[in-house]
């Protein structure tokens, strides 16, 4: 059964996203207050704001954390169109007197021309390499050569992928068997049937990143996306978070199989697809095994989801957003179990996302 | 509010009250309820909350527009535009102190009768009530009252007015001579206060928005447009006001009100209320006629500068507070995101739109997530049984339990495990035989089998072909009849010391094995093993002994009585009746020994696949009786099975060798389990799976985890018992030097 207990944030605005560290003894958040908070667990499993400063002129959406190999580093991205890397300073000084650590911006990453939806650290085994996504359709992969060197960031691809980004996810395998790879949502909302979610692979010949493979059934807007932790499996697991939540696995074809391109080719298949939201989905993230999924959607609930022996995925837990329990009968809650069902009319107003500015 | 249409108003300040006025004012009172109980007389808002009938207030007819008085007393002011463009003030409740008493009852009599459409009290000073009227000539349509007027002043001046205006006997209490008459020859629709001056009004007029600035009311700043309703500005931005007309919502920026900023997706039908949501930022509702559904704009940045050309990011979302269509709705003033929405009938109900909740694991499975502003940090409490726990918690516990580490007693690394998987009971005891049997023949120093134990048994039966001795022996054990066959070879003999049947060398005394499963009290595995052996008798005494035995099945005795019976007609009344009863019964080890018993000779089908039977027993069982095509077909389809489900017992059949490493892939993709994993193919060494890239990946992803859960010492044991059974591996992993500052930079702040 699981607990939940309310943490002060003290944030003044909305939190937008919350990350942490490499052995979860560490935590950020990020929220429209355009503040990043820094959180240290004490013995006792408290948690304690050790720095709150101010990262960027708009509501900062994603806050990131390096592998600690790197040292203490963070990224995040903002509406104001930037993204940026920030480092803790070691070192004996007032502020570590009184409990709190001191971060230093590293660098400003100003080649969005609008919002910057997303940003992630690549896996370890990659490099210190650093992707981001923004509304205007964009995936930027950056790269610092010198790892003792966070000031220094070269942008090492562009690929366009012609929709609104809204978020992205590296594939966390660091088997020599997978080439780097990046799936990216898009909550673009217009009347299309575009696929909203694309996966774009790493080609050494090319040495560019090329699409691999591009999910054709999902074609609503995609809030979130997030590959499972690999964990020594033969194939990927993604997670995405739509109108409602889907699973995916993609399981590599044998080298011999896949075209001459060099690029992979994928056996994709739709593990689980789940509207028990009953309506958007926000957001998905995995154990550190993959094993379990939590997911958010507007129904204002958490949800957990986990796959039993025979590959059947079974929601296990179902939390209020403000930590209550739900019970039973009243788990439509105030979000009517009706929505689900309504008129195409009623249905497609649940489906809007974001909307785009008209002058009159 | 037409009469019909009831509207609803949160107390500014009284937060748990709020009034519906359609055509009387009823003010409720809202309390916390745990479902289940409610008062007699109290309505039920919604899980949480009920709501009580305080009191009604139906002196003021003809109403049109209510505005709450906004400061803290007296409590409960409210005043009224009617449909002839009066403004009343009037009180709901007790409080009668010297203020209100005399203010209440108070009347703001325009020139001119018409309807007045809106009223905005000023926030700083609160006795400045403005209130906007339809058309009248050239009149003016806004009026600011002064509601602390002396009416006495005023009787002598509008005493002739007052009398011809129905005759009010309370004469006395009628003011007819605003502060300020502004909007001439113009029709004002709504109206609201700007709350960076307190001297600044905006007004939607007829065609125009427009700002009064009351220091100087010759002036005023207007923009032409259709979106005159509802203006509203958005207490977190004083800048940004909305507006509508028909089903459009305009945002307009005040520094540069030439035109909208931004103009909402049109909807179906006409908008009946917009308000911004008093405890978030850039939260806006709206509400259409004929509708269940409030649609919320969610405007998350800061209202750009002049001159900025992004676009704003606005997230749409639509909720349901109920099933009906909604009459209105109000925003509470200080609970996060509450409203209360009220129905043409009246009925009413309190929800909250949830923020968008972000969420992540930690590596030490707790989840975080933030809803709005807070954040909760959930964690899983409680003894869950091991068998619901996820394997990332299996893990962690196993880890800390040394699992995979006894290296001496292999078969005790299932008890580390928790002693709950049959999977991983049956791979350790495997792992258990190989390495007695390869520590045997290092002490003989005799035989060439030893590089082929850990091949597993389907490589060792593939290598008997050929040498394969028959025996035929009677299934009683009686030497009446000898139906019978029985195969032996060397490696049929090293097959079965793998299952765990017969102890080193080529005794094939089951013996210690019986005993041992007496002792575990697994009867039933036990008689079966004893009658696969052609021991009758022992099975019946092992299943008299378990009937008898503390916590022992009786049946078992009924069991032991249908044995004796055991007849090897082929024709027999018995063989019929076991044929048929066999399949009833629940235990597989039972329904396996009568199927044997039944079986024609050389034909073990209802043995071989009765699957609830545990591998090594019917791979022990076909190395016995079948012969050397039929094992190796059988042991090749049960090995593809295993392979194919992952099935740890299966590593018995493919060793450690490329298809155990297959196997173990299955597993691995099943389960997660790279911990097994791990520890498994390490056994195996030194040999080739250890090169196989996949198991590599295993160790790393082990190792890997064994860091994110800072189980430094567990990892160092991890990598000293690897480099114990694998000397090939890298002592220790070589950091990229360039990180070794960084890693000590690391360590001298923790």
């Amino acid at each position: 059964m699981f607990v939940a207990r309310s943490i002060a944030a003290d944030h003044r605005d909305l939190i937008h996203d919350v990350s942490f560290d490499f052995h979860g003894r560490r935590m950020a958040t990020c929220s429209s207050d355009q503040s990043v908070k820094v959180w240290d667990k004490s013995e006792n499993g408290d948690w304690h704001c050790t720095a709150s400063w101010k990262t960027h002129s708009g509501s900062v959406w994603r806050v990131t954390w390096a592998h600690p190999e790197f040292g203490q580093v963070l990224a995040s991205c903002s509406f104001d169109r930037t993204a940026a890397v920030w480092e803790e300073i070691v070192g004996e000084s007032n502020d570590k007197l009184r409990g709190q650590s001191h971060w230093v911006k590293r660098t400003t990453l100003v080649d969005s021309r609008t919002s910057v939806t997303d940003v992630k650290f690549a896996p370890k085994h990659i490099g210190l390499m650093l992707a981001t996504c923004s509304a205007d359709g964009v995936v930027r992969i950056y790269e610092a050569p010198d790892v003792m060197n966070l000031s220094q960031w070269s942008l090492q691809h562009e690929i366009s992928c012609k929709l609104s980004c809204s978020c992205i996810s590296w594939n966390p395998s660091s088997s020599r068997a997978h080439s780097p790879m990046i799936a990216v949502g898009s909550d673009d909302n217009s009347p299309n049937i575009l696929a909203k979610v694309q996966i774009y692979e790493y080609s050494e010949n090319t040495r560019k990143y090329a699409k691999a493979e591009a999910l054709m059934t999902v074609t609503d807007p995609v809030h979130d996306i997030a590959f499972a932790p690999n964990l020594g499996r033969s194939f990927h697991i993604l997670a995405v978070a739509t109108k409602d939540v889907r699973i995916f696995t993609l399981k590599p074809l044998r080298k011999e199989l896949t075209s001459s391109g060099g690029l992979t080719k994928f056996e994709i298949h739709i593990a689980a697809q789940f509207d028990n939201h009953n309506s958007q989905v926000w957001r998905v993230s995995w154990n550190i095994t993959g094993t379990v999924l939590a997911s958010s959607g507007d129904d204002g609930c958490v949800r957990l989801w986990k796959a039993n022996y025979m590959d059947n995925w079974k929601c296990t837990g179902i939390l209020k957003g403000n930590g209550s329990p739900v019970n039973g009968s009243s788990q439509q809650g105030i979000f009517n179990a009706s929505l689900g069902s309504a008129n195409t009319s009623l249905q497609n107003s649940l489906n809007g996302s974001s909307a785009g500015r008209k002058q009159s | 509010m037409s009469g019909s249409k009831p509207d609803i108003l949160w107390a500014p300040h009284h937060v748990d009250r709020f009034v519906v006025c359609d055509s009387e004012l009823s003010l409720y009172h809202i309390e916390s309820a745990v479902s289940s109980e409610l008062k007699a007389g109290s309505l039920r808002l919604s899980e949480e909350t009920t709501a009580t009938l305080l009191s009604i207030n139906s002196d003021t007819p003809y109403m049109k527009c209510v505005a709450w008085y906004p400061k803290y007393d007296p409590e409960c002011l409210l005043a009224v535009g009617q449909a002839n463009g009066r403004v009343v003030l009037t009180s709901l409740g007790q409080d009668h102190n010297s203020k209100s008493k005399d203010l209440i009852g108070k009347e703001f009599v325009p020139k001119h009768a018409r309807q007045c459409n809106t009223l905005a009290w000023n926030p700083l000073d609160s006795n400045w009530l403005a209130a906007g009227l339809d058309k009248h000539r050239a009149d003016f349509s806004v009026l600011i009252w002064d509601i602390s007027s002396k009416y006495a002043l005023e009787t002598a001046v509008a005493t002739e007015k007052v009398r011809l205006s129905a005759g009010d006997p309370e004469a006395g209490l009628v003011v007819t001579k605003p502060l300020y008459e502004l909007g001439q020859n113009d029709a004002c629709l709504s109206l609201c206060w700007l709350p960076r001056d307190q001297k600044l009004l905006l007004a939607g007029m007829h065609r125009n928005l427009a700002i009064f600035d009351l220091r100087n009311t010759s002036q005023k700043i207007f923009v032409n447009t259709k979106a005159v309703q509802g203006v509203t500005v958005d207490p977190y931005f004083h800048d940004r006001v909305a507006s509508f007309y028909e089903g459009q919502v305009a945002i307009w920026d005040l520094r540069k009100f030439e035109k909208p900023v931004l103009t909402l997706t049109e909807q179906p039908k006409p908008l009946t209320k917009v308000a911004w949501c008093p405890t978030r930022t850039g939260l806006l509702a709206t509400l259409t006629r004929d509708s269940n559904i409030i649609r919320l704009y969610d405007m998350q940045h800061t209202p750009t500068p002049i001159g900025d050309e992004t676009e704003p990011t606005i997230i749409e979302r639509s909720v349901q507070p109920c099933e009906n269509y909604i009459a209105s709705f109000a925003w509470h003033p200080t609970s996060q995101n509450r409203m209360v929405v009220v129905t043409p009938n009246r009925t009413m109900s309190d929800f909250t739109v949830f923020e968008r909740i972000s969420l992540a694991w930690s590596p030490v499975t707790s989840l975080m997530w933030a809803c709005g502003r807070h954040l909760y940090e959930c964690t899983e409490e409680g003894k869950a049984s091991y068998l619901e726990k996820d394997i990332a918690t299996k893990m962690r516990l196993r880890a800390l339990s040394r699992y995979g580490l006894d290296t001496e007693q292999v078969w005790r690394n299932h008890l580390l495990a928790g002693n709950e998987d049959p999977q991983l009971k049956s791979l350790w005891y495997t792992l258990h035989f190989m390495k007695q049997y390869t520590e045997d023949m290092d002490q003989k120093l005799t035989g060439n089998k030893g590089p082929l134990v850990y091949a597993g048994i389907k490589s060792i039966v593939k290598s008997s072909l050929g040498t394969t001795e028959n025996l035929r022996q009677s299934r009683s054990g009686s030497d009446r009849q000898a139906d019978i066959i029985q195969y032996l070879s060397e490696e049929r003999s090293l097959a079965l010391q793998l299952c765990g049947w017969i102890k080193k060398g080529t005794d094939l005394d089951v013996e210690p094995f019986l005993s041992s499963l007496e002792q575990e009290g697994d009867w039933e595995r036990a008689a079966a093993v004893a009658l696969f052996n052609l021991d009758i008798r022992r099975a019946m005494q092992i299943l008299n002994k378990g009937a008898s035995s503390g916590k022992g099945d009786l049946n078992l005795n009924v069991v032991a009585m249908a044995l004796s019976g055991y007849t090897d007609e082929k024709s027999s009344l018995w063989r019929e009746m076991c044929s048929t009863l066999r399949l009833q019964l629940n235990n597989a080890y039972l329904c396996a020994m009568f199927a044997f018993l039944t079986s024609e000779s050389g034909s073990y089908d209802g043995v071989l696949y009765e699957n609830n039977v545990a591998v090594r027993d019917r791979v022990a069982f076909a190395c016995k009786f079948l012969s050397d095509a039929q094992l190796n077909r059988f042991i090749e389809k049960l090995t593809n099975e295993m392979k194919e489900a992952g099935n740890l017992e299966g590593i018995l059949l493919t060793g450690l060798t490329k298809d155990g490493v297959d196997l173990m892939e299955s597993y691995v993709d099943r389960t997660g389990d790279v911990q097994t994993a791990s520890y498994c193919m390490l056994q195996g060494s030194p040999s080739d799976v250890l090169k196989d890239e996949r198991v590599q990946y295993w160790i790393e992803n082990y190792r890997n985890l064994l860091d994110a859960w800072r189980f430094w010492h567990k990892r160092a044991e991890f990598d000293i018992h690897r480099s114990k059974l694998d000397p090939s591996s890298k002592p220790l992993a070589q950091e990229d030097p360039s990180l070794m500052k960084k890693w000590i930079l690391a360590k001298t702040r923790s």
